[in-house]
């Protein structure tokens, strides 16, 4: 079965735009985790976390996965404007492909399905930016 | 003759208009009572089961504040019915999306992924209802 949090961040780390745009943080500031890395520092620069969270396999093409990924980008203190602009990096780069072959797996379809929210983190005040999207994937 | 083929044209016209408002107002008034059914009963229940409840009291907070929280609206506007669901906690985002401390626990979410593939049915019974044609 595919993990298609895994898909997307190598779709991600092959797109310029994004990586341009992402600090020096460990593992190309790319994380598929629920929660981020131990010494993850924002001032470092920005990152994206990528979480499953939902969907389904299809009914009958059972190799095919639909599944729901909160993508949420941190910024450090008040960097409101940098996680909004990688955002829009990912938004522009992700919604609408089709399509896209990797070495984990094939990426049919992304679509964001609920647009950018943005946070504060309750804890450490960090900014962030909370969008999902509906992505079907298959294997190789 | 031109005068004869006007009239009717108008006449026509008519008809058809009443029987579409009809039609129209029979598809609104389904289409808001299966949104207060599925979205304001089923998907709230929903959510209230898959809500995280507190083990036990802290300083802020009590068990079951965000579950007992959890409501939702449905409103008609110009453009059909509009429905939300919201928490007055002020931390109902925190839970469903997740902080830097505290991994995501999603419920509003899957509750309205739940119940949503109900609306349609739910429709079409209404409908179904409004029309005499349930029966």
């Amino acid at each position: 079965m595919v993990d298609v949090a895994v898909l997307i961040r190598e779709h991600l780390l092959n797109q310029a735009e994004v990586t341009a745009l992402l600090g020096t943080n460990l593992n190309g500031s790319i994380y598929c985790a629920a929660d981020l890395p131990e010494h993850f520092d924002p001032k470092l620069g920005p990152a994206i976390q990528l979480v499953r969270s939902g969907g389904g396999s299809h009914d009958e093409i059972t190799v095919l996965v639909n599944a729901r990924v909160q993508v949420r980008v941190w910024a450090d203190v008040e960097q409101y404007q940098l996680a909004s602009n990688v955002y829009g990096a990912i938004n522009d780069t992700l919604h609408g492909v089709t399509m896209v072959s990797l070495a984990d797996g094939v990426i049919l379809s992304a679509l964001e399905a609920t647009g950018p929210q943005e946070m504060s983190d309750p804890d450490t005040g960090w900014a962030a930016v909370n969008s999902f999207y509906a992505v079907m994937a298959c294997p190789n | 003759m031109a005068r004869l083929k006007s009239a009717n044209t108008v006449s026509a016209t008519a008809t058809l208009k009443l029987d579409t408002t009809a039609a129209l107002g029979y598809v609104n008034e389904a289409l808001f009572e299966a949104t207060q059914e599925v979205v304001g009963f089923d998907t709230v229940a929903t959510a209230k089961e898959l809500c995280p409840v507190l083990p036990k009291p802290t300083k802020e907070r009590e068990p079951g504040e965000l579950r007992g929280s959890i409501d939702a609206s449905v409103k008609r506007n110009a453009k059909g019915v509009r429905a939300s669901i919201t928490t007055k906690t002020g931390y109902g985002g925190f839970v469903e999306l997740g902080t830097t401390k505290t991994p995501a626990e999603p419920y509003l979410w899957p509750a309205f992924e739940q119940n949503i593939g109900k609306l349609v049915p739910a429709i079409q019974e209404n409908i179904a209802n409004l029309t005499g044609k349930g029966n």
